[in-house]
């Protein structure tokens, strides 16, 4: 296994840049996710490691090797495509052998290494099955255990979950986390899915319109992002705008007046302007009506999402501002219509200047 | 589900009438006595014996059978980089390329033949090559007719292919060659023996363009059968066609096995 560095990588389309100047490393056995929604340049990030796309400029480093130029069958990468792109005319066991046969590994190892392979995904039992006589899941964890068994410098995975229902994601999430572990596999993980990129990752990089906008733990990408696009992309957030009129004092376009932080998300002096506010849902405290402590906002329940686990209440604030607070549960059930008392921390508070 | 009635009322005349000849003259193949006439006196196999005697037959069938297989290996041999390029790239000329290569698909097979054999006097004229007749001028016409159904079967396979598979075997290790050998060429398996036996299938039962190109003494089959009936009509003709439609008809259901037809006619 080996460090991946990323150097300025940029893809150019007649004038449109799918990437513009990407640039990151992900450490030995590292497990780093590209994040971003549709179109942001993340697969094309990726198969510009693999070697399928030629990048305009910038380079792609691999351990000491600088493979810019190497072409992909060289590369040493082990890619699980977003469809698998399994050989429907070989057998399970006939696919993991694929790779080891082009490294003109000799029968004997060859076998035993699909067998460990195939072992590693408990899918030892289907070697002699085709691709299309196993389901979607397994099929998914043959392709990973194909890209694995030619032990790669760097395991690639281009929205690996995509194609699974909703359980089985949740499964096999923790399936190739514990996997990529284990064998201390660097792994860039590819996927819009920001739930997947949170639990399943090291770090993030958030792309947006082909321009990386954050790179962070997962930690770090929701307490402290960087812009607006980063806060609402990763969770959610309630967003009030308006103008700074005073240090610590904004004033929301409807016109309620809030304290805010002095300084902005990246850590500069907040100036009088406009400005965006941002609250995290579960920094939002719901209360009865009648209460004054802390000092609050009256509002009205407007809509109430129940989500099992939490509850998410969107609440519309006596000056207009809309904010949702996700709570763990219902002290007395809240209904659509009731009033109540909404308050938050103001250290809960991100301001961002765009 | 009435359209599905109708289209049924319409079908079953217009198959009755296609069907109809072939009936009767596998039938007719089956009389005993020479002159065809109707109802038949008795019914024998003497027919398929006379015409597995006839000489002319069995070389006829031979010589068919020999350069259907040639023009079909060299067809495929073409229109296989010919249909991977017409699937896979975009470049300039790539429309007309493909309307040139499905082209003798349209001209009628007079027309061709005899474009083919003026061509063919005047190459000879020019380059003092024995072009008129021979028996690489008569693959060549036949290679002609047979890429353009390679060319649509194979293109059928080729768009149903995965092209991640191919990145898939580059990604794991494998150079393009290897990657084409062992990824795309099995891919494709059920178009290449759809095009070969539907390739086979077209030059052995071609008769209006081999007419202008056959030399002296070569005759395919369809030439052989019709020679003879410039002489003689008698169900000998009817058991050779018998033959020929039973072995058309499995190498076409054979096809149809591997690439559905209905996608490709
Ligand atoms: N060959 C190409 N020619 C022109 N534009 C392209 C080409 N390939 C990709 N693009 C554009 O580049 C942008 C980034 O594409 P990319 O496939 O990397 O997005 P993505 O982040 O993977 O999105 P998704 O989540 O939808 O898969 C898109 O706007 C896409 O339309
Ligand atoms: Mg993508």
């Amino acid at each position: 296994m080996s460090r991946l560095v990323v150097s300025g990588l940029t893809k150019i389309y007649g004038n449109f840049a799918a990437a513009k100047d990407v640039s990151f490393e992900v450490g030995e056995g590292e497990l780093v996710s590209l994040l971003g929604p549709s179109g942001c340049g993340k697969t094309t990030t990726l198969r510009m490691i693999a070697g399928f796309i030629t990048p305009t400029r910038g380079s792609v480093t691999i351990g000491e090797d600088d493979v810019t130029r190497i072409a992909p069958w060289s590369r040493n990468t082990g890619m699980v495509f977003q469809n698998y792109a399994l050989f429907p005319h070989m057998t399970v066991a006939q696919n993991v052998a694929f790779g080891l046969e082009m490294r003109r590994i000799g029968g004997a190892e060859v076998r035993e290494r699909v067998q460990s392979a195939l072992q590693m995904v408990r899918l030892d039992h289907l070697a002699d099955r085709y691709p299309r006589n196993i389901s979607g899941g397994q099929q998914q964890r043959v392709a990973l255990a194909r890209a694995v068994a030619i032990r790669p410098r760097v395991l690639l995975l281009d929205e690996p979950l995509s194609n699974l229902d909703a359980k089985l994601r949740e499964q096999v999430r923790i399936e190739i986390r514990t996997l990529q572990q284990e064998l201390k596999l660097t792994t860039i993980m590819v996927t819009h899915d920001q739930d997947e990129a949170l639990t399943m990752s090291d770090r993030l990089i958030l792309m947006e319109g082909g321009v990386v906008q954050q790179i962070g733990t997962p930690r770090e990408l929701y307490n402290r992002p960087r812009s607006r696009f980063v806060a609402d992309f990763v969770g959610q957030s309630s967003f009030i705008e308006g103008e700074v009129v005073a240090p610590g004092q904004f004033r929301s376009i409807q016109g309620a007046l809030l304290s805010c932080p002095e300084r902005d998300a990246s850590g500069a002096t907040l100036n009088t302007g406009k400005a965006t506010l941002a609250i995290r849902p579960e920094a939002i405290r719901l209360g009865p009506a009648a209460e004054t402590a802390p000092p609050g906002h009256a509002g009205k329940v407007e809509f109430v999402s129940y989500l099992g686990s939490r509850i998410d209440v969107h609440v519309r604030l006596a000056t207009g501002e809309a904010v949702i607070s996700t709570l763990r549960d219902l002290a007395e059930p809240l209904s659509v219509g009731d009033p109540c008392h909404v308050s938050w921390a103001d250290a809960s508070v991100t301001a961002f200047t765009a | 589900m009435s359209g599905r009635v109708l289209l049924r009322a319409f079908a079953a005349p217009g198959l009755t009438i296609v069907l109809l000849p072939i009936v009767l003259v596998s039938w007719l193949a089956f009389f005993s006595q020479e002159i065809p006439s109707f109802p038949p006196e008795g019914h024998s196999l003497r027919w398929f014996s006379a015409a597995f005697s006839e000489r002319k037959f069995a070389s006829g069938f031979l010589l068919s059978a020999e350069i259907a297989a040639l023009s079909t290996a060299i067809g495929l041999a073409v229109s296989i980089p010919a249909a991977i390029a017409l699937q896979r790239f975009r470049f300039r000329g790539r429309g007309t390329l493909g309307s040139i290569l499905l082209f003798p698909l349209v001209i009628p097979g007079v027309v061709l033949g005899a474009a083919l054999y003026i061509f063919e006097v005047q190459a000879e004229k020019t380059t003092d090559l024995p072009l008129i007749g021979s028996y690489a001028g008569l693959v060549i016409g036949h290679v002609l007719i047979v890429i353009p159904w390679c060319i649509k079967l194979l293109g059928v396979s080729l768009s149903g292919l995965d092209r991640g598979i191919e990145e898939a075997a580059m990604n794991l290790g494998a150079k393009p060659w290897t990657t084409f050998r062992r990824i795309l060429l099995p891919g494709i398996r059920p178009g290449l023996v759809a095009a070969s036996l539907f390739g086979f299938v077209v030059s052995f039962g071609n008769l209006e363009m081999t007419l202008f190109l056959v030399g002296p003494g070569q005759s395919t089959l369809p030439i052989a059968i019709m020679q003879y009936l410039e002489w003689k009509v008698d169900p000998t003709i009817a058991a050779v066609s018998v033959v020929q439609i039973v072995l058309i008809g499995a190498a076409l259901l054979l096809t149809d096995r591997y690439v559905s037809l209905s996608r490709v006619v």
